[in-house]
């Protein structure tokens, strides 16, 4: 094999090795994910189908042509009960607004909301609750908690097992 | 303008790489053969890592894997490289097929399906690590769950999956292997669909090339095992993470956007790669014609039907109730590589103004330029080879579109003219841009295919060399080495009876020719 044939397959190695070093490279890029700096409040709940049933007795319009067997005693339409979630964070407020609902019907409400927030201790309040006071009756759920949020840390508000809200954090 | 900047470097480092490796094993003319090399590594690393994972445990069970003293470790290393090693090969293949023009006209449906196949790879690599279910995992899993949440897909917002209330269901893992292992077997029918337009599809690379690929993958494997970051922790934001730049380069980005601009950009990404066969075909007046066959001429046997590397050409029963077969040619499939006109014996076949006719015709005009053809070699050669950017003397060059278009007939008159030597320059067999023209033009002058070089032809004054524009290394080497072999052979004695004319007129007594028929050319309708 002369020299120069030696010196190109040399390259032509070395090439084929320097490049598969690369993609092993390229494959393992580290990077550091500028969330981790903060900590975050998540919030995650889901609430079956919150509604208001009113009911009145059927009107003759409304009734005529039906048979008689047929003939409702009463007419009911379900109406949704509109939702406000309000976060607060050291008595600032985080966020305010009514909660949308998912679908076009009545639909169970789902929360799912992520703050960032520095890290440090917190005292953080959250409520949900309907919009109208005449809707006390339905379900509404608050918490308020002193926690201490590390950088990275997520602070967690669920429902616990009794349906309470609870803000936890992971270990 | 940049395409045609970025063509010249591809130009080049096909040049450089020529140099290294050898145009026989240039890894960049291989990168499609490539791709479905490092399929066929994922799906066998594949099947040996699907035993022992479970949906139950997934990264306690990749733990356990990574533990393995003999297997595991290095299969699933190697299963990581394989799949960054196909989408390196395919973004090469596909910037290949875009510089080179190869991306329109009838070709377009291997690059629409080309962009598909690339979408389910992408699939596949993310569910893969999302499987994996460290934080890297995590990261996808929630960012991906993020940007669907903003289309009007789901009712409700799937992202609080991942809120951390409630352990994983194995169920969404579960839905991750799934797709896993389901997305392949699409990739094997948009495979199917992207050659389907080619004949004879070459899909691995030649063995000493394909050895050294799977050795490099699995030393790297061994040398340089795959990261495998900390257990997902759904409590926790992942701070450090080790992103696959082939599969995942877009996850910082996206993290920084609105949804609704990833999304846009995805969108407009895609909708400008899959119109490039729509965006950059050339003005119809500037497109070459498709190949046509003069029924009158041809004999039904079949040779270009054969060598069409695009399956553009059927045989169809002659009209008139003559019976046998005449060729007729698909120009919706036709891409004008030429490769028919090489084919054809009775020069009856082939694009307008390079059939063979039209080569006999053009290399009579070279011969009566040439003053003096005994005293120099002659460089025949495909105008994208190195022939087609030599520096040598001009008048000593004659031009042909595609190696596998020149017919030998061109050969003979140039030999029989009294040419020292025909020295042919090809395009390296893989890269040429009408896939088999080195092929066939090697078999038809050394081999004996049909439309072969007459035996009446001094083969030692006729040589073919291997060469890409850039690489006129090889071509000089090449032209040495002949000029060489040719000095040991007597002077060349030119043959004053060739005629061009003459040798059409032989060729064509060869057809069975049907005074009757008229002299139409047969094509079909696009």
């Amino acid at each position: 094999m002369s020299a120069q044939t030696w010196a190109r397959r040399s390259v032509a190695s070395l090439l084929a090795i320097a490049g598969v070093v690369a993609m092993a490279g390229l494959s393992r890029v580290r990077w550091r994910n500028p969330a981790a700096e903060t900590a975050e409040l998540r919030l995650s709940w889901r609430i079956p189908a919150p509604s208001e049933r009113s009911c009145r007795p059927p009107t003759e319009a409304e009734i005529e042509g039906v048979l008689p067997h047929m003939r409702p005693s009463e007419v009911c339409t379900d109406e949704a009960i509109p939702y406000r979630l309000t976060v607060l964070l050291d008595g600032d407020t985080l966020h305010s607004g009514p909660v949308a609902r998912a679908g076009g019907r009545i639909r169970a409400i789902t929360v799912y909301e992520r703050f960032a927030i520095a890290p440090g201790d917190h005292r953080i309040a959250v409520e949900f609750a309907p919009e109208a006071a005449s809707a006390s009756e339905a379900m509404a759920m608050a918490v308020n908690a002193d926690v201490a949020a590390a950088p990275g840390d997520v602070i967690l508000v669920a429902p616990d097992d009794t349906g309470r809200l609870r803000a936890s954090k992971g270990s | 303008m940049l395409k045609r900047l970025l063509g010249r470097v591809l130009i080049r480092t096909d040049g450089w790489v020529d140099r290294l490796y050898g145009s026989k094993w240039n890894p960049l003319y291989q990168s499609g053969a490539l791709v479905v090399l490092c399929l066929a590594v994922m799906l066998v690393t594949g099947l040996y890592l699907i035993f022992f994972y479970r949906i139950g445990a997934p990264y306690e069970s990749i733990v356990r894997i990574e533990g393995q003293p003999w297997g595991g470790r290095w299969i699933r290393s190697l299963h990581r490289y394989a799949a960054d090693g196909a989408v390196v090969a395919a973004v090469l293949h596909a910037l290949r097929m875009f510089f080179q023009g190869r991306s329109w006209g009838p070709r377009a449906l291997a690059w629409i399906s080309g962009v598909f196949l690339v979408f389910l790879l992408y699939v596949c690599g993310l569910t893969g690590y999302v499987m994996v279910w460290d934080t890297h995992g995590q990261l996808l899993a929630a960012e991906g769950a993020r940007l669907l949440d903003a289309l009007p897909l789901f009712s409700e917002p799937i992202s609080r999956a991942f809120a951390g209330a409630d352990p994983m269901p194995s169920a969404f893992f579960f839905m991750n292997l799934f797709l896993h292992i389901a997305v392949p077997v699409g990739i094997v029918i948009f495979l199917w669909l992207h050659v389907s337009r080619v004949a004879r599809p070459v899909l691995l690379p030649p063995r000493p090339l394909l050895w050294a690929t799977v050795g490099l993958l699995t030393a790297a494997a061994l040398v340089l095992p795959a990261a495998l970051g900390p257990a997902a922790d759904l409590l926790r934001l992942p701070g450090d993470v080790t992103l696959d730049v082939f599969y995942t380069f877009w996850l910082p980005w996206t993290r920084s956007v609105p949804p609704g601009m990833a999304w846009l950009a995805a969108g407009v990404a895609s909708a400008v790669i899959v119109a490039v066969p729509f965006l950059t075909r050339p003005r119809t007046d500037r497109r070459p014609a498709p190949s046509f066959a003069s029924t009158r001429l041809c004999t039904g046997c079949e040779q270009c039907y054969t060598d069409c590397p695009y399956d553009a050409i059927r045989m169809v029963d002659r009209e008139g109730g003559r019976g046998g077969k005449v060729a007729l040619v698909n120009p919706a499939a036709c891409v004008s590589c030429g490769i028919c006109a090489g084919s054809c014996a009775p020069m009856g076949v082939g694009p307008p103004g390079r059939t063979g006719r039209d080569q006999m015709s053009r290399v009579k005009e070279f011969v009566q330029r040439h003053p003096d053809p005994g005293e120099d070699i002659v460089v025949v050669g495909c105008g994208r080879s190195a022939a087609g950017a030599w520096a040598g003397d001009q008048a000593r060059r004659f031009l042909v579109s595609c190696a596998g278009n020149l017919h030998t007939s061109v050969v003979e008159y140039l030999v029989r003219s009294g040419a020292r030597g025909v020295l042919i320059v090809a395009c390296p067999s893989r890269d040429c841009w009408g896939r088999e023209g080195p092929k066939w033009l090697v078999e038809r002058l050394f081999h004996e295919r049909e439309a072969e070089l007459k035996a009446r032809v001094d083969r030692r004054r006729v040589r073919v060399a291997h060469a890409s524009a850039f690489d006129q290394w090889s071509l000089e080497e090449a032209m040495d080495e002949f000029a060489i072999d040719l000095a040991r052979l007597d002077a060349p004695v030119g043959d004053d009876a060739v005629e061009v004319e003459t040798e059409c007129d032989l060729a064509e007594s060869a057809a069975p020719h049907d005074p009757s028929l008229p002299r139409t050319e047969h094509t079909l309708d696009p």
